[in-house]
C-alpha cells in the first residue's frame, strides 16, 4: 500500500472543514479497515473506519468510528462525493472533495458572475395543501423565517427558509395542492452569504 | 378480539392477547399489507385502502370483519375509532365485547363542557372560565370579560387541542368568533363553544384510572406529559416531577371522583393542567381509551393495564385494591416520531433502512415498525416508544441517554436528536419544563470536535473507497495479465 497522504475538503451544511489523511504504519488486522493519522483543522487523531456489517456490497452502512480512545456508531452513505452520516439521531449531508479538486473549483467560480451563485430551491417534503404563503417575491427573509405552510396528514407544517436572502420566486398560490418535491419558491442567498 | 388499530397500539394489543390466551385478529389497509401488526397476529384482514377514512375509520366494515373472524371483542386502540360512542355503541349492539368504557361514559366526558360541569359538580377546580356554550358574539364578549384576556377559546366536542384558538384581545374575538363557530361546527358537527382563561406558565398533568363493573376503582398516579409540540405529547414521565405528595393524592382523588360521576369503567385518564405560578391544578377533560404513554405507569406501578383492560372488558373484578398500588422509581417515555425537528417536526416518509433498539436494564421498546418497513403519510408517524426507567428520575435519565445514544433509525428522520437535546436542557434536568419548552427549545449547532468527527468519517469513506476501487483494479489487471499468459501459447 502506497504511503501518500491525501487531503480532503468536506463541506459541512455551510463549514468547510479540511481533513489530511496519512495511512498508519502500525501493523493493523485488513478485516478491521486499515488505520490512519488524521489532521482535521490542524488537530491529530488516530482513526479508524470499519463496517460492521458486510452484506451491503455498496459504501453506505452502519461504521464503527474508533477516533483515538472513543468509538462511536455512524451510519454512512455515500453516492460520488456526497455523503450523508447519521450522527446522534440526525442525518449531515456532507460532500469530500481531494482539496486539490476543490481549490481549482473554487477558482473557477470566483470568476463567475455574481448573478451565477446557487440559489436555494424551497421543495414541498411530502404531498399537501398549500394553506399559506407567507413570503412575497422579493422580500428578505432571515434563517427559519416562515416561507410557506402546506397541510398533511391533518397537520400544518411551516416550511421555513434555510439560510438569509431574498425570496426570488414564489411558485405556489394558497389553496394549490401540491406534491412531493414540487417548487415552492425560491431564495436567492444574500452577498457574503452561504460561501 | 379484533383489534381495530394499526402501529404500535396494535402490537401492544397483540401481545396482551397472547398473554391472555386470546385470539388476536389484526386488521390493515393497502398501505399496511406487510405492517408489524400484521405479521404479529394470528390472522389479518384487509379493510379497505390506504386512506384512514376508508380504512381504519370505516366501522360497518371493521364489525363486517369481525364477525366473518368469528371475534368476541373488539379492543379499538387509541385514535381512529377509539373515542367514538357511536363506533362503541355498534360493537355492543352486535353483541361484541367493547373493550373501553361504556358508551354513556363516553358521551358525558366527550362533551368538555358537560365533563367541565360533572368536576365542579363534584368540586374538582376548574380552569376558570364558562360551563356553558356560547351561543353569540355578545354572549362570549360577556364571559371574555369576566374571565380576562388572553383567554382559549375551545370546541365543546373538541379535546386534545383540538378546535382550540388562543385569543388575546377583544377585537381578536370580534374577528375570530364566528369563523371559530364555524369551523369548529364544521369539524365535530357541533358549533358549541365555550372561554377559559389561558394558562401562560402550565404544566400537563395526567391520572390514569382503572374501574371494574363491580364498582372497583383505582388510580395508578400521575404522569407528567409537558413537552409538547401541537398540543401533542414527545415525552412523558412519573412521577411528575415538582408535585407535591397531598396534591398527587388530591389529584388522584379528584380523577376517581370524576370516573364514578360519569359512570366510568376500563381504563381511562384524567387530565390536569398544573399553573406553576400559582401551584393549583385544574381538571381538564377525560381521555377514555388506553393512553399512547400508559407504559410508563406499567413501568412504575408494574400492573400491565391493556391486559387489564382485556380482563375488566370481560368482566374480571380488579384483584388489587388503592393501597396495593405503589409506584416505584421514575420512568420516561420518548416517543420516537418519523418527524424532523429542525423542520418545524415535519413528518417525515420513507424506508427504514437500518433500525437498531437499545436495550439493557430499564428499557423498553414499544415499536410498531421493523427494519425495511415503510412509513406512510397516510397515519400518524409514531414509529416506536422508548419508556426507560430507573430507581430514581437522575438514575431514568442516565439510562436514557445511553439508551437514545444506542438508538439508530436510518431512511426518515426522527425525533431521536430532540430527546437527547432536551436531556442536556435544565428545565429539564430540574423539572420545572412547562408546555411551551419544545417553542423555546434553542437548536444546538455542531460543536468543533463534532465536526471533526464527522469530516474526518466522511473523509475516511471516500478514502476507503477509493483505495479499494485501485485496488479492485489492480487486480483486475493481474488477472488479465493472468488469463492472456494461459490464452497466448
Amino acid at each position: 500500500m502506497t504511503q501518500e497522504k491525501s487531503r480532503y475538503t468536506v463541506r459541512i451544511r455551510d463549514d468547510l472543514v479540511e481533513v489530511e489523511l496519512l495511512p498508519d504504519s502500525s501493523p493493523s488486522r485488513p478485516e478491521e479497515g486499515s488505520g490512519f493519522r488524521a489532521l482535521v483543522n490542524g488537530e491529530e487523531f488516530a482513526v479508524r473506519l470499519t463496517k460492521r456489517k458486510r452484506e451491503d456490497s455498496r459504501g453506505r452502512g452502519l461504521y464503527t468510528l474508533a477516533l483515538d480512545d472513543r468509538s462511536v456508531t455512524l451510519w454512512i452513505e455515500g453516492r460520488g462525493r456526497r455523503y450523508e452520516v447519521l450522527w446522534h439521531g440526525r442525518s449531515f449531508p456532507l460532500t469530500v472533495e481531494p482539496a486539490r479538486t476543490f481549490a481549482l473549483r473554487e477558482r473557477f467560480r470566483g470568476r463567475e458572475a455574481a448573478s451565477d451563485r446557487e440559489v436555494e430551491e424551497i421543495r414541498a417534503v411530502m404531498p399537501g395543501l398549500v394553506v399559506q404563503v407567507e413570503v412575497q417575491e422579493g422580500q428578505r427573509v432571515q434563517p427559519g423565517d416562515g416561507l410557506v405552510v402546506i397541510s398533511a396528514m391533518k397537520m400544518e407544517n411551516e416550511i421555513r427558509a434555510p439560510r438569509a436572502g431574498m425570496v426570488e420566486r414564489v411558485t405556489v398560490r394558497e389553496g394549490q395542492e401540491v406534491r412531493k418535491g414540487e417548487l415552492l419558491c425560491v431564495i436567492r442567498p444574500e452577498e457574503g452569504e452561504g460561501r | 378480539m379484533l383489534i381495530a388499530n394499526r402501529g404500535e397500539i396494535a402490537v401492544r394489543v397483540i401481545r396482551a392477547c397472547r398473554a391472555l390466551g386470546l385470539r388476536a385478529v389484526a386488521i390493515y389497509s393497502d398501505a399496511d399489507r406487510d405492517a408489524l401488526h400484521v405479521r404479529l397476529a394470528d390472522e389479518a384482514h384487509r379493510v379497505g385502502p390506504a386512506p384512514a377514512s376508508e380504512s381504519y375509520l370505516n366501522a360497518p366494515k371493521i364489525l363486517e370483519i369481525a364477525h366473518e373472524a368469528g371475534c368476541e371483542a373488539v379492543h379499538p386502540g387509541y385514535g381512529f375509532l377509539a373515542e367514538s360512542a357511536e363506533f362503541a355503541r355498534l360493537v355492543e349492539r352486535q353483541g361484541l365485547l367493547w373493550v373501553g368504557p361504556p358508551p354513556e361514559a363516553m358521551e358525558l366526558v366527550g362533551d368538555k363542557l358537560a365533563a367541565r360541569r360533572t368536576a365542579q359538580r363534584e368540586g374538582v377546580p376548574t380552569v376558570p372560565g364558562v360551563y356553558e356554550p356560547l351561543r353569540t358574539l355578545e354572549e362570549a364578549r360577556e364571559a371574555a370579560q369576566e374571565v380576562g384576556y388572553p383567554l382559549l377559546l375551545k370546541a365543546a366536542a373538541g379535546g386534545g387541542g383540538k378546535g382550540m384558538r388562543l385569543v388575546s384581545d377583544e377585537q381578536e374575538l370580534k374577528n375570530s368568533f364566528a369563523r371559530a363557530v364555524s369551523e369548529v361546527e364544521q369539524a365535530f358537527g357541533d358549533p358549541s363553544v365555550y372561554v377559559e382563561r389561558y394558562v401562560p406558565k402550565a404544566k400537563h398533568i395526567e391520572v390514569q384510572i382503572l374501574a371494574d363493573h363491580h364498582g372497583n376503582a383505582v388510580h395508578l398516579y400521575e404522569r407528567e406529559c409537558s413537552v409538547q409540540r401541537r398540543y401533542q405529547k414527545l415525552i412523558e414521565e412519573t412521577p411528575a416531577p415538582l408535585l407535591s405528595p397531598k396534591q398527587r393524592e388530591e389529584m388522584g382523588q379528584a380523577a376517581l371522583a370524576i370516573a364514578r360521576a360519569v359512570g366510568y369503567r376500563n381504563a381511562g385518564t384524567v387530565e390536569f393542567l398544573y399553573d406553576v405560578e400559582r401551584k393549583e391544578f385544574y381538571f381538564l377533560e377525560v381521555n377514555a381509551r388506553i393512553q399512547v404513554e400508559h407504559p410508563i405507569t406499567e413501568m412504575a406501578t408494574g400492573i400491565d393495564l391493556v391486559q387489564w383492560q382485556l380482563r375488566i372488558a370481560r368482566g374480571e373484578p380488579l384483584d388489587f385494591a388503592q393501597p396495593d398500588v405503589r409506584p416505584r422509581g421514575a420512568a420516561i417515555e420518548f416517543r420516537i416520531y418519523a418527524e424532523d425537528p429542525d423542520q418545524n417536526f415535519l413528518p417525515s416518509t420513507g424506508r427504514i433502512r437500518e433500525l437498531l433498539w437499545p436495550s439493557g436494564p430499564g428499557i423498553r421498546v414499544d415499536a410498531g415498525v421493523e427494519r425495511g418497513d415503510r412509513v406512510s403519510p397516510y397515519y400518524d408517524p409514531l414509529l416506536a416508544k422508548l419508556i426507560v426507567g430507573g430507581e430514581s428520575r437522575e438514575e431514568a435519565i442516565e439510562r436514557a441517554r445511553r439508551a437514545l445514544e444506542e438508538t439508530i433509525v436510518v431512511g426518515v428522520a426522527t425525533t431521536v436528536a430532540f430527546h437527547r437535546e432536551t436531556l442536556e436542557d435544565e428545565r429539564f434536568l430540574q423539572g420545572s419544563y412547562t408546555t411551551d419548552f419544545v417553542a423555546t427549545l434553542k437548536p444546538q449547532g455542531l460543536s468543533p470536535q463534532e465536526r471533526a468527527l464527522l469530516a474526518a468519517a466522511a473523509a475516511l469513506a471516500y478514502e476507503q473507497e477509493r483505495r479499494a476501487l485501485r485496488e479492485a483494479l489492480q487486480s483486475s489487471a493481474k488477472a488479465q495479465e493472468a488469463l492472456w499468459k494461459w490464452a497466448s501459447p
